[in-house]
């Protein structure tokens, strides 16, 4: 029983290695036995090897968000570490977040360098240059100036990777 | 004194505005969108009223919209708070012009003051000095007398504010492009493309003072603030005295700021925003003419409510306060807590706040502008609170405010409270040589260390938090009642 979670960005992987007597959860390399105490209203009390944490946690959707000792975490759904998933880096630019297409900086078709500008977008009210991190040919730019993108959304697809790189 | 007064803003400031109404014992109107209908400042008015608009912030900008609401309620005047309307000369005269009273200067002076190059004029007719520029009505020829001043140099819009149009231009070769561009973006973002070149100080401070008008040239000052901290040509932390400071040069910069202002016969708070080079010249930059952000810190060191006093210039009562009777009593830093990634260049983050407690302390202000539940987008800027700390010392105050972070419980959309709180703690910080340089200079001291320990207690606290991972560690699945917070 695995899984791979994300951990403020990083990929971790977890396994439940015992139930009985206590609880004993693998993080990456070493194993930690972990009891529950208290835990209401957003507060949670946690023993991780005898040694004992308060703080808080909110879950929303695939997200846990936790606040201990003066510092926040953010931790990505649990996914299986079941084999199958999709390898590779993406061929496309995703929104990180909603905003609007100030300006299209590249075209279908257009090689582009790791660092050129492709787009100026802007989202809440700052102005960002979204940049190309590697060398690729522009594939398609599913959005004009002035057209509004969502979270998740593609801004700028590229022609898949030829199989050889040097 | 006014009986009733609409506050046409959203977010913390509507609601630190609404808490002076309400100690003045006058009733407040807020005004609203669809969006915003769980945020605080909508429960916390007398009078709540939905204002229409298919964009969110358009509603916040409908001049006619909001003078209707205005008169309907039956307020007799307006408070803009800052951003939105509040520096808005056609808003100022409609407002006035409906019959009610608007809380900022007449129209005419904060055209002056809008207009970047009037105000520059302006303020050199009154002995302020103003930075080594160039001004010329086309491009080519403010691209030939910018060499005059040397390199580097920035261009500025005219119209700008907020870094916007703004572009530090560093050897000839690049002044010509730079120009254009300064001046596109002026154009897209201001309708008004006039752009001019000033020196570029290197390695500057951004030192503002407040003031305090009542319109007939009667003006005080309140003492500086520091506003260096910036990140994307915005403040994050800006603090009260500024840090650093020798006694001359801080009455020579108040001095200065009073006369400019009690030249404009300003009416309303204000404050006049200077840079200040190395060796201690300084240039007048800008004024503005509304409350601003950071105006806690100087409510903090002189006791005084400045909004309270904006009410009671605005309704005709004058100004009540002397110069000698204002004193900086300690220490004031205040913190913007924004939805942002700063490990990502401060890019702007969203997300619904699924649970807020914040520390009360007599030493702390926390002027918050969300509640649970509300949905962070990207509609409006990214600042969600502000945390403000008063101490004896700047030491202490930064150490009080550090503490407070460190309580602050804001949880579910990503935010700035670790950075500010090394940011609060560092060395760098803590010495008080600031420039707007400062956060970029020290980005790798002020980068999240690794504490292993509390990181593996947070990700199986966040672990035991999912449903899936419970049923697989205990067997029997147990009611979500028990795991707290979790919802789906």
């Amino acid at each position: 029983m695995a899984w791979k979670l994300q951990f403020d960005e990083h990929e971790v992987g977890v396994d439940i290695t015992a139930r009985r007597p206590s609880l004993r959860v693998r993080i990456g390399e070493t194993t930690h036995q972990v009891e529950e105490g208290a835990a209401a209203g957003g507060r949670f009390e946690l023993w991780v090897d005898g040694a004992r944490y308060r703080g808080w946690r909110w879950a929303a959707g695939d997200a846990v968000y936790v606040r201990l000792n003066g510092r926040s975490f953010e931790v990505r759904l649990p996914r299986r570490a079941a084999g199958g998933e999709a390898g590779g880096a993406q061929d496309a630019i995703l929104a990180s977040m909603p905003g609007v297409v100030v300006a299209v900086e590249c075209a279908p078709g257009q090689a582009v360098e790791a660092g050129e500008r492709l787009l100026t977008i802007e989202s809440m009210k700052l102005q960002m240059t979204i940049v190309a991190s590697h060398a690729a040919t522009v594939a398609a730019v599913p959005v004009a100036a002035g057209s509004a993108f969502e979270r998740g959304a593609p801004l700028v697809t590229f022609v898949p990777d030829a199989p050889v790189k040097p | 004194m006014f009986r009733r007064v609409l506050v046409a803003n959203r977010g913390e400031i509507a609601c630190r505005v609404m808490r002076t109404l309400r100690a003045l014992g006058i009733d407040s109107v807020a005004v609203y969108h669809h969006e915003d209908r769980a945020a605080p400042h909508v429960h916390l008015a007398d009078l709540a009223v939905q204002i229409e608009s298919e964009v969110p912030t358009a509603a916040y900008l409908d001049q006619q919209q909001l003078i209707m609401v205005a008169q309907r309620a039956g307020a007799q005047a307006i408070h803009p708070g800052y951003g939105f309307l509040s520096e808005n000369a056609a808003f100022a005269a409609a407002v006035t012009h409906a019959g009610l009273a608007f809380v900022g200067p007449d129209a005419a002076l904060i055209r002056l003051m809008g207009d970047k190059l009037r105000a520059r004029e302006f303020a050199v007719a009154h002995g302020v000095p103003v930075a080594p520029s160039a001004v010329a009505d086309d491009a080519a020829a403010l691209t030939a007398r910018a060499r005059d001043i040397g390199f580097p140099l920035l261009i500025k819009a005219a119209a700008g504010g907020g870094g916007k149009g703004m572009r530090i231009v560093r050897s000839a070769g690049e002044l010509g492009e730079s120009v254009a561009i300064a001046a596109a973006e002026a154009q897209r973002y201001f309708g008004d493309g006039r752009v001019y070149a000033e020196r570029y100080i290197e390695r500057p401070r951004h030192i503002e003072v407040q003031i305090l008008g009542d319109g007939t040239g009667n003006v005080v000052h309140l003492f500086e603030r520091e506003c260096s901290l910036q990140r994307r040509y915005q403040k994050i932390v800006e603090e009260s005295p500024a840090p650093e400071l020798a006694p001359q040069l801080r009455e020579a910069l108040c001095a200065a700021a009073v006369r400019l202002a009690s030249a404009a016969r300003y009416r309303n708070a204000g404050t006049v925003e200077f840079v200040l080079a190395p060796q201690g010249e300084f240039y007048f930059l800008e004024m503005n003419t509304r409350l601003q952000v950071e105006h806690p810190v100087t409510e903090f060191v002189t006791g005084v409510d400045l909004v309270a006093e904006q009410l009671r210039i605005a309704s005709g009562a004058g100004l009540r306060l002397r110069q000698g009777d204002l004193r900086v009593s300690g220490h004031a830093i205040e913190c913007r807590i924004c939805a942002e990634e700063p490990q990502h260049d401060f890019r702007p983050a969203t997300g619904r706040v699924g649970l807020l407690r914040a520390p009360a302390r007599a030493w702390l202000r926390f002027e918050n502008g969300v509640s649970e539940g509300q949905v962070i987008t990207p509609a409006f800027d990214s600042m969600l609170a502000k945390l403000v700390a008063h101490g004896a010392t700047r030491a202490d105050a930064a150490a009080a405010l550090a503490d407070g972070l460190e309580e602050l419980v804001l949880l579910g959309v990503p935010t700035n409270i670790d950075y500010l709180t090394r940011l609060l703690r560092s060395t760098a910080f803590l010495s008080g040589r600031l420039h707007t340089g400062f956060l970029a200079e020290h980005a790798a001291a002020l980068a999240a260390v690794a504490v292993p320990a509390d990181e593996r207690a947070a990700l199986l606290a966040a672990l035991l938090a999912q449903p899936e991972f419970r049923r697989a560690a205990f067997e029997v699945p147990e009611p979500h009642a028990s795991i707290g917070s979790w919802r789906n």
